[in-house]
């Protein structure tokens, strides 16, 4: 209705830097990750304010302190505070990745673009060289549908919301030093002692410092603070009850809430995830305690699930989503890898290559599953192929006149399968016996190969 | 091949410097912390430094290796008790005493530090963290001394630190040597009809062994149950799990499992076949897969083989539908109709059918 218009415009604080606006709702400010595809399944990225917790119960990795190091470098890369609450903080970010092959770390050149570039295309030929071996033979009709995307693609260009890491590089030191002096690092220590306090619970003490520091970064600049806790309930924090934990979850929320340009992200060691911890419904009870968290869930030691799912390193358990200022999280609108407006709800499952980490749908194999039945090849499995491939080229012959009828594909499958004399070659008898085996099962790596029938929902 | 067993005990690899070893109720793991002693004792320049919280020294050395004892130094607190005790307390002394051993032994290249019941030093600090800081300080002090230097920590499971010590963020590297009854094979061969790895897929053995190897009270009742032997048997099972080992080319492997063998009668490491209370399983023939199909094509009474000239014709019978969508074959001559007219039919002169071309 334009009678009604406002008078005065409406003046928004800035942003911080390295934020946007939720698409969802515009009352939520969002910050990334660092991983594209972890921010796609919070709907966007972790609103301010909020907690996010990465439990991850297999003893034998460490793929939940790999997401807090990833939080942490993004949080330093797009120039907000990063307080660690770590007895070791300074290792802790020693050991972080880093943009790729960045000698300049402050300024965004187009250099650190074309290497980013470089490298997301170096991943994607080392991807594409180890599959192109185990090209699947689908019919032709489907090859020339683009591949079924299993992941959300990472970011392009200097994107400032959120920057590509590389696993290889290892932060540099002078990114440390400038981020202490301008006061952008901040670490906290469980370990120490403040004697004038008493005997009192790391839990406690730690929750103090915190306040104290939101605190003064809150009057001071309009920063947005990341409060990175890689390992929560480790010998440096003494011992923990389950308690403790609870009580420091909840001053944690109520620190989030009143200083709302802060959030957190939280790791807790494999025996602190586990229910003979805390009791039976201890991972729900963190789930409520925190606003968003997720469980990872590793094969490393297992090793019938590490042959089941061969291309994944564990599975993904969401537990709980952001909806800071929502009824529902936004994610359930907004996230393209759980897939709840297009089909059912996506089993998700996480990969660590050797330049980045990812998470992806995961989707059982082509044929239905590992363990279908096989039959074995025959002895004379040579001749079948052989007779096979010149079907092959029948079969190509037909499409290249162009004529594509149903009657050629099935006509196709039956002459692979039955070793019916061809007009050019001749059979030997025992060929003829080699007609009751099928040929032979595909390769190991297994792909979805084909999408559906709207592409529109996948073209992301 | 080498087992891992084997070369866990006597040829540690460079970068593990944690050997854990698990013993539960069931079954105990002491005679491969024994033979690891003993071994370590007879290498020229090592310096192994054994705590015995519950275990008297002597039941880990034999009568040959007592006389070197340059090579080996016991802290024997098997009768300390704390709050009874006049010695000094574990946390306050350890680390310097161990500073003044590694002093002395400056000219041996590696160390071994061997601590025969962590339990028990947990129920004597009382704390979890306490005791998790503590070893952490020892595989510090191991690691910075480099070499195939080694803390080696036996542990009664079930027990609050074991996923402490597993964890990577407890040391990257990991040798887990876990003691198991025989009856845990035999009971999983029998109910669960699922022999021993070399016998079934590693998949499917691993997964039904790793949940029912990690509820104790299963083992417990197969061996001291009614239907059980006891736990006199002097062979056992081990499972080694090797976090961060190295291939034989140096490549590194993640997490390795294995299941293996201890006989004393052998000699210590062998195979899980070579078991005597195993034999009976592993001698079984795995279910043949080739089965000899009967074939059809015998023993008919009519004749269902082609001769050479039948073979040839049938072979160069086209296929109704090989050539779709071909050009068709053009034929030589123009199409044409032939027609021989026939009784019925009136061809008349006068009037013929033009239309038809005939």
């Amino acid at each position: 209705m334009s009678a009604f218009k406002r008078r005065t415009t409406t003046k928004q604080p800035p942003l911080p830097a390295g934020t946007r606006t939720c698409p969802g709702s515009t009352a939520t400010v969002i910050t990334s990750t660092g991983i594209p595809s972890l921010d796609d399944i919070l709907g966007g990225g972790l609103p301010l304010s909020c907690s996010l917790l990465v439990l991850a119960p297999d003893a034998h990795s460490a793929y939940g302190e790999l997401v807090i190091k990833y939080f942490a470098t993004q949080g330093l890369a797009c120039g907000q505070r990063v307080c660690v609450v770590d007895s070791r903080a300074e290792s802790f970010l020693n050991e972080c990745m880093w943009m790729p092959g960045s000698a300049t770390t402050t300024a965004q050149t187009a250099d650190t673009s074309e290497h980013v570039s470089l490298t997301v295309a170096e991943d994607e030929e080392d991807e594409r060289a180890s599959e192109h071996d185990t090209k699947i033979k689908i019919a032709w009709r489907y090859e020339q549908m683009k591949q079924f995307q299993t992941t959300v693609p990472s970011a392009q260009s200097t994107d400032d919301y959120c920057r590509t890491f590389d696993l290889t590089c290892r932060m540099p030191e002078s990114v440390i030093q400038s981020a202490r002096s301008d006061g952008r690092f901040l670490a906290v220590n469980p370990d120490e002692q403040i004697h004038t306090e008493g005997p009192v619970s790391s839990c406690r003490r730690v929750i103090h410092r915190l306040s104290d520091i939101l605190a003064q970064n809150d009057s001071e600049s309009s920063l947005a603070t990341r409060i990175c806790i890689p390992s929560l309930g480790s010998y440096e924090w003494g011992d923990v009850s389950p308690q403790d934990i609870c009580y420091l979850f909840h001053s944690l929320r109520v620190l989030l809430r009143r200083y709302p340009r802060a959030c957190a992200s939280v790791c807790m060691p494999s025996h602190v995830c586990q229910e003979a911890f805390g009791g039976p419904g201890w991972v729900q009870k963190l789930g409520w305690l925190t606003d968003a968290s997720i469980t990872l869930a590793a094969f490393s030691s297992n090793p019938s699930l590490t042959a089941m799912f061969s291309s994944h390193h564990g599975l993904v358990h969401i537990h709980s989503l952001p909806a800071p200022h929502t009824l529902l999280p936004p994610s359930d609108k907004f996230s393209a890898l759980r897939g709840l407006t297009s089909s059912g709800e996506n089993n998700l499952a996480f990969k660590c290559m050797r330049k980045r980490f990812i998470f992806e749908t995961l989707h059982l194999v082509v044929e239905g599953g590992v363990s279908e039945r096989r039959t074995t090849p025959s002895a004379s499995a040579l001749v079948l192929d052989s007779a096979a491939g010149h079907v092959r080229d029948h079969a190509h012959e037909a499409l290249a006149s162009g004529r594509s009828s149903v009657a050629a594909v099935q006509v196709q499958l039956e002459q692979v399968e039955i070793t019916a004399p061809q007009p050019t070659t001749v059979e030997t008898p025992a060929s003829e016996t080699s007609a009751g085996s099928s040929f032979k099962k595909a390769k190991v790596k297994k792909k979805v190969a084909f999408t559906s029938e709207r592409p529109d929902l996948y073209d992301f | 091949m080498p087992s891992l067993l084997s070369s866990a005990i006597a040829h540690p690899a460079r970068n593990q410097h944690l050997l854990l070893l698990q013993s539960s109720v069931a079954q105990t793991c002491l005679p491969v912390l024994r033979d690891v002693v003993q071994r370590s004792m007879e290498r020229a320049r090592e310096k192994t430094i054994l705590f015995c919280l519950l275990y008297p020294p002597l039941s880990f050395l034999d009568k040959a290796s007592r006389a070197q004892t340059d090579r080996l130094l016991v802290v024997d607190r098997t009768t300390y008790v704390p709050g009874y005790s006049d010695g000094l307390d574990f946390n306050d002394d350890v680390a310097s005493f161990l500073r003044s051993a590694i002093m002395d032994s400056i000219q041996s290249s590696s160390l071994n530090i061997v601590i025969d019941s962590v339990d028990t030093l947990l129920s004597d600090i009382n704390s979890v963290s306490a005791t998790t800081r503590i070893l952490s300080e020892l595989l510090s002090i191991v690691r910075t001394r480099g070499g195939t230097s080694r803390l080696i920590i036996h542990v009664l499971a079930p027990c609050p630190l074991l996923p402490i010590l597993t964890q990577t963020r407890f040391s990257p590297s990991l040798t887990h040597l876990i003691a198991h009854p025989t009856a845990l094979l035999t009971h999983i061969a029998s109910a669960y009809l699922t022999l021993p790895p070399p016998l079934s897929p590693p998949e499917k053995f691993w997964g039904v062994f790793i949940p029912i190897s990690e509820r104790h009270y299963e083992s417990e009742k197969l061996v001291y149950g009614s239907a059980g032997e006891g736990s006199g048997l002097q062979d056992f099972v081990v499972e080694i799990l090797v976090r961060g080992g190295a291939d034989a080319t140096g490549r590194r492997r993640g997490v390795e499992r294995e299941l293996e063998g201890w006989s004393p009668a052998l000699g210590g490491p062998c195979e899980v076949r070579e078991l005597d209370s195993l034999k009976s399983l592993c001698s079984e023939k795995p279910a043949t897969e080739m089965q000899i199909v009967p074939d059809p094509t015998q023993n008919l009474p009519f004749n269902l083989n082609l001769t050479q000239e039948q073979a040839k014709s049938r072979a160069q019978v086209p296929l109704p539908y090989a050539h779709e969508g071909k050009p068709p074959v053009q034929a030589s001559m123009p199409a044409a109709i032939l027609y021989d007219p026939d009784s019925a039919d009136d061809l008349d002169d006068d009037d013929p059918d033009e239309d038809l071309d005939i």
